[in-house]
């Protein structure tokens, strides 16, 4: 499912916060999602943790309402659901993933001009350092092909809340919380989650 | 009236000649297919349409990897290469995207998707398992980074399709497509994937030359530090070719030059030489002639082999000319002096070929036809213009020849000799039975390239491509039977590959299921997830507003083929194809084809093999067939005890030469046999010379068997150097049989008279 795929990379991309470089460094915090689907009047909520590290990868947990952890690495994807077994999905079978990696890098050092080829970039700073990064999807092809109509970034030293606007008139809204960095890279737990991707 | 003769002779090869002329300039039909060579009432029409297909599919398919360090490098890299393609007058299309549009296949299986289930998914909800999908969509929605929107929720509320696509075949499995080009990585290369289409037979030459060259010029063209590898049958095929073409010149050039110096250093003229030229021409045209007139037609196979009625016939005409070395000046009675011995030698090979023509096989009748009419034009030829033209004066055997036959006579009568040569050849003959091994396999036959080998195991490994070499072929009344048909299938197949029996295959079931199975699959999804379960799903992940189900539209074989999918595998109305890679046991494929007689199993090699293995079996019938007829037609000349020791040197070496050839790793097969019945026709032939000539100029009769053994040893013999196994076996058995025959000549004279 290329499509689908090529959404995730690029909304993820843009919406992880931003990190250092250095290899060993990982970033934590707590999410809140919020997803408004056309035609459906509530909207669904929903919350978890993550964990990124820019040599190992991300988990993303999703605790509330129903526990989901997704884990992408160099090395592919994997996902379970509650106490079920998890699926996975290699690099190599999975279209785009090199770009996929590569946008990833660019949030991870927040170097979001590195988009600027796929996207069209518009940053203001107030004078407290808070700034808001609004993103529009270039021309045909490429970011072009996907169903974003815009996305919203707004933060200071980190992306604190995303908001993407699709084309079909969705909006999914994420806010980071409670962000810290740790330079003494993934936990034992952290690594053998992320081994799951590489099965 | 000898004269007469000759002249009415001359007329009617001229008539002939003119004929065949007129014939080739009219197109005669050479045939080259496989199946041509099966006998007519086992030809199965489905098998030609369904091997062609195959071949279509597999033959007329080339990828290249084009590898830089550089990603920039090798993408502009691969873009001339595939314009370089374009520009070839083989190649009909070439794409870097690979053969279809992933993101208008995705389009069409969101729209039309409703019916769509994995198997895993359709097992669990006929096992009761909806709850556990339940869970793995609200996953889906919640955890999926915003994949799942409305859209799709509005078709697939239970989100079952990428469980559906992930079970799609991957005919690149390990590429991504990165900007329009399918794309690996490795090791710090950047490998794009080019695919192409031959517009033409990979078999010709010319096809074979315009790619090879195509290739070549991507390669001189890439930018520093590329590199291109290639996989495909046709440059298997030009390789081949070019290795054929290379030994053919090398063999065919030093055996020809060797063979006009050792005629010119024999009989020190040119005459004999130009003689026995036109011996052996006459004996192909007549040879080419009947074939054509009696089959209206000629295959490769006799042609090929046909033409190895050059080395019977040069022996009547060597046998001929090796007579100036006798006292006889007259030419009329030094044809008489042998003429027994040339119509005995020619007779027992005309009957063992017209055995032949009892074998019910199309190659081998007209092998016969070729053999019977070609030596016997060549035998008249010898003995009607022979004497004619001949102006040699009688003089004495040059003085090496004279040594090397005497020497070979003493050896062949000394007790010692015989008792230590047949020591020897026991204890070899031994050795030699313990490595025999039959096999038909054609794979073995051929020598491939090991760089090609090389580099298609890298295509293989860096970009999931790997070409058929088996299929099932469907046949069935409409494409909704034939897909009904591939799910009995699927199961089966998917078993292969879990027991490690069968690499991947592809159907277009795979890609979409019947309608019926579209039906019963949407009905199970109806009746055992959305009635029950769709509830909580919306509570699980919160979800408030009408009840969804999903979409009603069905995917159908005409949908996936606008968007140019499925191409390879439906080549007509009912008439699909389960491509099988990888396939490790030929018997799976024919087990699943026992199943519906609208299945059939197609094995390109193994069609080649079954072929040489049918030949093979009859042409060992008719060995031994034509050996009796020899021994009968040799008793009934020579009476019991002459007829066997006029037969046993020519037995002894049938019986040797597969097994010495086995000593060297040559395996027992058709080529083999075909070599032993040229061994029993020459060899027959030295005996019966021996057998005939005159005990008082034994020297001279064994100097033209060794001149004839010479040229038919240099002829075929070099053979045994050549790279291809068919080739090397036949060529080594050839030269180990016609040795041995010559060595073992001298015990078919009479006994109690010695050499002079």
């Amino acid at each position: 499912m290329p499509l689908t795929l090529r959404s995730m990379a690029l909304a993820l991309a843009v919406t992880l916060p931003a990190a250092d470089a250095a290899g060993q460094t990982v970033v934590r915090g707590t999410f809140d999602q919020t997803r408004t689907l056309k035609g459906h009047t509530s909207p669904l909520s929903s919350r978890g943790t993550f964990s990124f590290s820019a040599d190992e990868g991300l988990i993303w947990h999703v605790t509330s309402p129903v526990e989901v952890m997704t884990i992408m690495s160099p090395r592919g994807l994997a996902q379970s659901v509650g106490d079920a077994a998890p699926t996975h999905l290699p690099a190599g079978q999975v279209p785009m993933f090199a770009m996929f990696r590569a946008m990833i890098a660019a949030a991870i050092t927040g170097e979001l001009d590195s988009l600027s080829g796929t996207f069209t970039l518009e940053r203001t700073e107030d004078s407290a350092g808070a700034f808001t990064a609004v993103l529009t999807p270039k021309g045909e092809g490429g970011a072009g092909r996907l169903p974003v109509r815009q996305l919203v970034l707004t933060g200071r030293t980190l992306i604190e809340t995303a908001t993407i606007h699709k084309t079909n008139g969705d909006t999914d809204q994420i806010a980071f919380l409670d962000q810290r960095r740790d330079t003494g890279g993934l936990n034992d737990a952290e690594k053998k989650l992320i081994a799951l991707s590489s099965r | 009236m000898r004269r007469g003769l000759a002249l009415l002779w001359l007329g009617v090869v001229a008539v002939v000649a003119a004929l065949q002329a007129a014939a080739w300039l009219r197109d005669v039909e050479v045939r080259g297919e496989l199946l041509a060579l099966f006998p007519v009432e086992t030809r199965d029409p489905r098998k030609t349409a369904a091997l062609n297909d195959l071949n279509a599919s597999v033959a007329g398919r080339i990828a290249l990897l084009i590898g830089n360090g550089t990603r920039e490098l090798a993408r502009a890299d691969a873009v001339r290469a595939r314009d370089r393609l374009l520009a070839s007058p083989a190649v009909s299309s070439a794409t870097l995207s690979g053969v279809v549009d992933a993101d208008a296949v995705l389009q069409l299986y969101r729209a039309k998707g409703g019916g769509l289930l994995s198997d895993a998914d359709r097992t669990l909800l006929a096992s009761g398992g909806g709850a556990r999908l339940v869970d793995r969509a609200a996953g889906q929605i919640l955890g999926g980074f915003g994949i799942i929107d409305s859209d799709w929720l509005k078709d697939d509320p239970f989100v079952l399709l990428p469980s559906f696509l992930q079970s799609l075949p991957r005919s690149f499995g390990a590429t991504e497509l990165d900007d329009g080009m399918l794309t690996v990585r490795e090791d710090g290369t950047y490998w794009i994937v080019l695919v192409a289409k031959l517009s033409g037979d990979a078999m010709t030459l010319d096809v074979q030359k315009s790619v090879v060259e195509a290739v070549r010029a991507i390669e001189s063209a890439s930018s520093a530090g590329t590199r291109v590898l290639k996989s495909g049958a046709v440059f298997f095929a030009e390789a081949g070719s070019r290795v054929a073409l290379q030994e053919t010149s090398t063999f065919g050039t030093i055996s020809t030059i060797a063979v006009v110096l050792l005629l010119i250093a024999a009989f020190r003229s040119v005459g004999p030489l130009l003689h026995n030229l036109i011996s052996v021409s006459v004996g192909i045209l007549f040879g080419l002639a009947a074939v054509v007139l009696v089959f209206g037609n000629i295959h490769v196979f006799t042609f090929l082999l046909g033409t190895s009625v050059i080395g019977i016939a040069i022996d009547y005409g060597i046998h001929y000319c090796a007579q100036c070395y006798s006292a006889e000046p007259d030419p009329a009675r030094r044809l008489a002096r042998i003429f027994p011995g040339l119509l005995l030698g020619f007779v027992t090979t005309i009957a063992g070929y017209a055995l032949f023509l009892l074998s019910a096989l199309p190659g081998l009748s007209q092998l016969a036809v070729f053999m019977v009419v070609g030596l016997t034009a060549a035998f008249v030829t010898v003995v009607l213009w022979f004497p004619a033209l001949d102006r040699q004066r009688s003089r004495p055997l040059p003085a090496a020849l004279d040594a090397v036959t005497r020497a070979i006579d003493r050896l062949a009568r000394s007790n010692g000799a015989r008792w230590g040569g047949l020591i020897a050849l026991v204890l070899l003959s031994l050795y030699g039975a313990a490595q025999v091994r039959v096999s038909d396999d054609v794979r073995t036959l051929q020598s491939l390239d090991a760089a090609l080998v090389r580099e298609q195991r890298d295509i293989q490994r860096l970009a999931g491509v790997q070409f058929a070499g088996q299929m099932l072929a469907i046949d069935t009344a409409d494409d909704e039977a034939a897909l009904q048909l591939q799910e009995m299938l699927i199961p089966r197949l998917d078993e292969l590959v879990r027991q490690d029996r069968l690499v991947e295959w592809q159907a277009p079931a795979r890609w979409v299921p019947s309608s019926s199975r579209q039906q019963a699959d949407a009905s199970l999804v109806d009746a055992a997830l959305v009635k029950p379960f769709w509830t909580m799903l919306a509570r699980r992940i919160g979800l408030e507003g009408p009840e969804l189900s999903p979409r009603a539209a069905r995917l159908t074989l005409e949908d996936l083929r606008a968007v140019g999918l499925l191409e390879d595998l439906v080549r007509g109305p009912g008439r699909h194809a389960v491509l099988l890679m990888g396939l490790v046991d030929p018997q799976d494929g024919r087990r699943l084809a026992e199943l519906d007689p609208r299945i059939l199993f197609v094995d390109a090699a193994g069609e080649v093999s079954s072929v040489l293995a049918l030949y093979r079996e009859r042409a060992e019938l008719l060995v031994a067939a034509a050996w009796i007829a020899t021994l009968v037609l040799l008793i009934w000349r020579y009476g019991w005890r002459g007829g066997v020791r006029v037969v046993l040197p020519t037995t002894v070496a049938m019986a040797v030469a597969p097994l010495i050839a086995a000593v060297f790793a040559v395996q027992l097969n058709l080529f083999g046999i075909l070599a032993l019945i040229l061994v029993l026709s020459i060899g027959i032939d030295y005996s019966i010379f021996v057998r005939e000539g005159p005990p008082s100029e034994r020297h001279v009769t064994m100097a033209s068997v060794l001149l004839d053994a010479l040229t038919t040893l240099l002829a075929f013999g070099l053979l045994g150097l050549s790279s291809a196994e068919a080739v090397r076996g036949f060529g080594l058995t050839m030269l180990f049989g016609i040795a041995i025959a010559t060595i073992l000549a001298p015990l078919a004279a009479r006994p109690g008279r010695a050499a002079r």
